[in-house]
């Protein structure tokens, strides 16, 4: 997609350039917040929420963007379905009144519960995003590759390294608590 | 071929992990998830979002629609929707606004002095017309008033009838 939007007179509040920016983008971002709309969301309103945020407080976020750093396709893409979750998110949110809350469940545990900490270098971050994606999103091989843009056989081989780190770090705890 | 997530053992291996880690990575802000969609980020750059995706799965959906965007024809858009977002920024002072068309100087006095002509001979035409007729109205009035009062031309009245009787 050309991106011909003059950024530089938008955000200056050149009303022309707005209208041509919103007939030009209103598709993608419609798209991009569909792949997030839960079932009985009104599209409408997550793309006019969408274009709020990006002219709000003198076109705050718009001028974060910088097309050195990447294309304004794509950005206005993770900028709609990070919204869309935001917005569904707020209007889902479940409030209780604290009148209904039994008294007992209003208190402060004393004591926190203790998380056992795993070392912060066993998996590398491509090692726990790829095991996150298979189990986590159920996600094919073929699938995060293109995601990742790598080769599927390198998110095989990754997640092997990963598993067989996983493996070796419980075995290791197990024996450890046993010879206590 | 089984897939990668079928096995059960793994899978169990994973959830016990996942419940024995904090979350620590920071969160990158849009540009940086646009640009490493695009794969722009150094090694350094791109860890660091790949550390805060595989905490907050969510987002990796986002990363996959961003690199698909152009396999997927636009989606038409309503033409409400265009509208509502259009309204959000109210016209600009660079917009220029509709100027009458400048009339030169003469023509402007040529017109104020057109009306005020008219005025001046519908004024002149109404006091004219107003004068002349209150002038008849008040003359019949005096030669009437002069033949009906004065007791000196009851003749009148009687050549009236009598002009009338002989007809």
């Amino acid at each position: 997609m050309a991106e011909a939007a003059n950024l530089e007179a938008l955000i200056r509040g050149n009303k022309a350039e707005w209208d041509g920016f919103v007939r030009r983008y209103a598709g993608l971002i419609l798209s991009a917040a569909r792949g997030t709309a839960r079932p009985g969301t009104e599209l409408e309103d997550i793309v006019q929420e969408v274009f709020t945020r990006l002219c709000k407080d003198d076109f705050r976020l718009l001028k974060t963007y910088d097309a050195a750093r990447a294309g304004l396709s794509t950005w206005l893409t993770i900028v709609a379905r990070s919204t869309a979750r935001d917005l569904q998110r707020r209007r889902q949110a479940p409030t209780t009144s604290i009148d209904l809350v039994p008294e007992g469940m209003l208190g402060v545990t004393a004591e926190p519960q203790e998380k056992l900490r795993l070392p912060d270098v066993l998996l590398s971050p491509r090692q726990k995003l790829i095991v996150t994606m298979i189990y986590e999103r159920d996600m094919e091989v073929t699938e995060i590759a293109t995601a990742l843009g790598i080769d599927p056989q390198t998110v095989r081989s990754t997640h092997h390294k990963a598993m067989l780190k996983l493996r070796e770090h419980f075995a290791n705890e197990e024996k450890n608590e046993k010879t206590k | 071929m089984a897939a990668l997530g079928d096995d059960r053992e793994d899978r169990a291996l994973w959830r016990r992990w996942r419940d024995t880690t904090d979350l620590t990575a920071a969160e990158p802000d849009a540009l940086a998830l646009a640009a490493y969609a695009e794969g722009r980020l150094d090694e350094a750059a791109a860890e660091v979002v790949e550390l805060w995706l595989a905490e907050h799965p969510e987002s990796i959906g986002d990363i996959v629609a961003a690199r698909a965007i152009g396999q997927r024809p636009p989606r038409l858009v309503f033409n409400n929707i265009v509208a509502h977002a259009s309204e959000l920024v109210p016209g600009s002072e660079n917009v220029v606004a509709f100027r009458r068309p400048a009339v030169s100087s003469w023509r402007n006095a040529l017109a104020w002095a057109s009306i005020a002509a008219s005025l001046v001979l519908v004024s002149f035409g109404g006091f004219s017309m107003g004068s002349s007729a209150y002038a008849n109205l008040s003359g019949t009035s005096v030669s009437d008033g002069s033949s009906v009062d004065s007791p000196d031309n009851t003749g009148s009245i009687d050549t009236y009838f009598s002009d009338d009787s002989s007809t």
